[in-house]
């Protein structure tokens, strides 16, 4: 008898051993979530007090003059993820209708797949390295004709390699929501008589509209943190764009090539405000971009 | 009878206008190839050469092979470590994820994953700097082992939950049934039947993080000496491909290229492991 209650309570301090553990991982996750934003909080607070509203009205980043003005990094941040997901999404719609309503073959569909599945485990710091040895030469003859100096490295080099990159994977998360449209509203469309243009133009796209939307949200995104491949390609200077053929510098890209030699506490502090607001915008994105697709496939 | 002749010309004219539309999305499909192409054929055409035991052997100096080797090896290191510390932590945090749906802090973790895993990852290696390396003043292995597996745990939390839910809940139940206590159950039914499927789920991130180069360059730093101790500067592929990329030094590029090669195919490796794992039976 008692040793079967042993046995019991033995159980019972195993099974609440095991429970322990979960809930120790559910909060050491979370713990690490919350220092990571009470660290950045700390961190980019001496520059939101002492620099203010000068991180927006002044229009000069130059940490040997104590300048610290967010604008010319917004506004090439912007530029350059704008102007590659404006590149990018179309193609990636039009990748995705590929594998989806033109080609039939399961076979092909697979190796396409496939083929994007492996494009997205490029890394980003490989782009770049192409970009260096393609782009950059092109760009540079483009710069001569219009007279400017043949640097290579500039806005549109990077905009163009991240307009690549972004292909893949948005290509990849429009396929999935045109997959959950029901097959049978295809064929039903079909057997009306609709030519394939007639169907996407009346079916899928109407239907697969906020999925697309989603898709781009989360494109735009990864893309306003992309890293390397702009850092090595878009020249880093930091002034405020005038010509998409000038170098110019983004905030991710700034961040990675400045943060190590930032001493200056208020330098050091000003790079953390820029990464938390590049942190609170992509985040919302991505949370807004899941959200989207969950509530999506939830109607499907 | 007019009315015909006009029928037809209307579906000629639909066909042809579908026709366009097939070849412009024809067109743009083979616009978006044609730099992949350009891409896999550089990488694989540079990085052969660099990666043969003739490269190795004779235009690299011992230094630069000295180099060259370190980066392997911190990739490495900091990878196994990062995968080891990633598995069972997100396995916990998925059963917690299945177990316990509607608890508070399940809530509190799905925010946090989804947090973590839309945040870039630049901004990661900002945080592991702020706590590793900014107090002790020292790059480390183990700072980038650190942000490595914040970069691959939402990924992997997420899909081990995913693998999870799809498990029977009869399975588990019957198990229940018999008198099993649910710890034995869950470490018994659930972990192995969903084994695979979060093996697949790990070779996913494992892929993803593989790549970083941003995080790890505020973390691990990268050097050109063979180093295995976790608290100095380690190198890493990444780090070499980006600090080799931009020398006009024909052996430099080319050592980067050889990076590049051996970095994408770990992770058609890993990828293809992972569809393998996933899809077997």
């Amino acid at each position: 008898m008692v040793s079967r209650l042993t046995k019991i309570d033995g159980i019972q301090a195993k099974e609440l051993a095991f429970k322990s553990a979960l809930f120790l991982a559910g909060i050491f996750v979370v713990s690490l979530m919350g220092a990571a934003i009470i660290t950045l909080g700390i961190g980019a607070w001496p520059a939101i007090t002492k620099i203010g509203t000068h991180f927006i009205t002044d229009k000069e980043w130059n940490p040997t003059l104590n300048q610290y003005s967010s604008l010319p990094l917004v506004c090439g941040t912007v530029l350059v993820a704008i102007g590659a997901l404006g590149i990018a999404l179309p193609v990636a719609i039009a990748v995705a209708l590929l594998t989806t309503v033109i080609i039939k073959n399961r076979k092909i569909q697979k190796i396409l797949n496939s083929g994007l599945d492996i494009l997205s485990a490029i890394p980003s710091v490989v782009f770049g390295l192409w970009g260096l040895t393609t782009i950059v030469p092109l760009i540079r003859h483009v710069q001569l004709y219009y007279d400017m100096p043949p640097y290579g490295v500039s806005m549109i080099s990077a905009l163009i390699t991240l307009a690549i990159m972004s292909i893949p994977f948005a290509a990849a998360l429009i396929r999935e929501v045109i997959k959950t449209i029901p097959n049978s509203l295809i064929d039903a469309t079909y057997a009306l008589g609709a030519t394939p243009y007639e169907m996407t133009k009346t079916v899928i796209l109407p239907y697969a509209k906020s999925g697309i939307i989603a898709g781009g949200i989360l494109a735009l995104g990864r893309a306003l943190g992309e890293t390397m491949a702009v850092s090595m390609l878009i020249g880093n200077v930091n002034h405020i764009p005038q010509n998409i053929l000038e170098q110019g510098n983004t905030i991710s890209s700034l961040l990675v090539t400045e943060f190590q030699d930032a001493i200056d506490p208020l330098y050091h502090s000003s790079l953390i405000v820029l990464a938390l607001v590049l942190f609170g915008v992509t985040t919302v994105m991505s949370i807004l971009g899941r959200r989207i697709i969950i509530w999506f496939q939830s109607k499907n | 009878m007019v009315s015909k002749q006009k029928l037809g010309q209307s579906a000629i004219k639909r066909q042809r206008i579908s026709m366009m539309w097939t070849i412009i999305i024809i067109t743009l499909s083979a616009v978006a190839i044609f730099p992949i192409i350009s891409i896999l054929e550089l990488t694989i055409y540079n990085g052969i050469k660099a990666l043969t035991p003739h490269f190795v052997a004779s235009p690299l100096l011992a230094a630069e092979r000295e180099a060259f080797a370190t980066a392997f090896i911190g990739t490495a290191i900091m990878m196994t470590l990062a995968t080891i510390i990633t598995l069972p932590i997100s396995i916990l945090v998925g059963i917690l994820c299945v177990e316990h749906p509607n608890h508070w802090i399940v809530r509190m973790c799905r925010l946090s994953v989804d947090i973590l895993q839309g945040a870039p990852a630049i901004v990661i290696g900002i945080i592991v700097y702020c706590w590793m390396v900014f107090p002790t003043r020292q790059f480390s292995g183990l700072a980038g082992t650190l942000a490595l597996v914040i970069i691959m745990m939402p990924v992997s939390i997420r899909s081990t939950e995913e693998v999870l839910k799809k498990i029977p809940r009869s399975l588990i139940e019957s198990a229940l049934a018999l008198g099993v206590p649910n710890y034995r159950a869950i470490q018994k039914v659930m972990i192995p039947t969903a084994f695979r499927g979060i093996l697949s789920g790990t070779c996913i991130a494992a892929s993803r993080a593989s790549g970083e180069t941003a995080p790890l360059l505020l973390t691990a730093f990268g050097t050109p000496f063979i180093a295995v101790s976790l608290l100095k500067e380690m190198g890493a592929l990444p780090l070499m491909i980006y600090h080799y990329s931009a020398s006009h030094n024909d052996i430099w590029q080319a050592m980067a290229w050889g990076g590049a090669l051996a970095l994408i195919t770990v992770n058609v490796i890993l990828i293809s492991a992972s569809h393998w794992i996933g899809h077997e039976k």
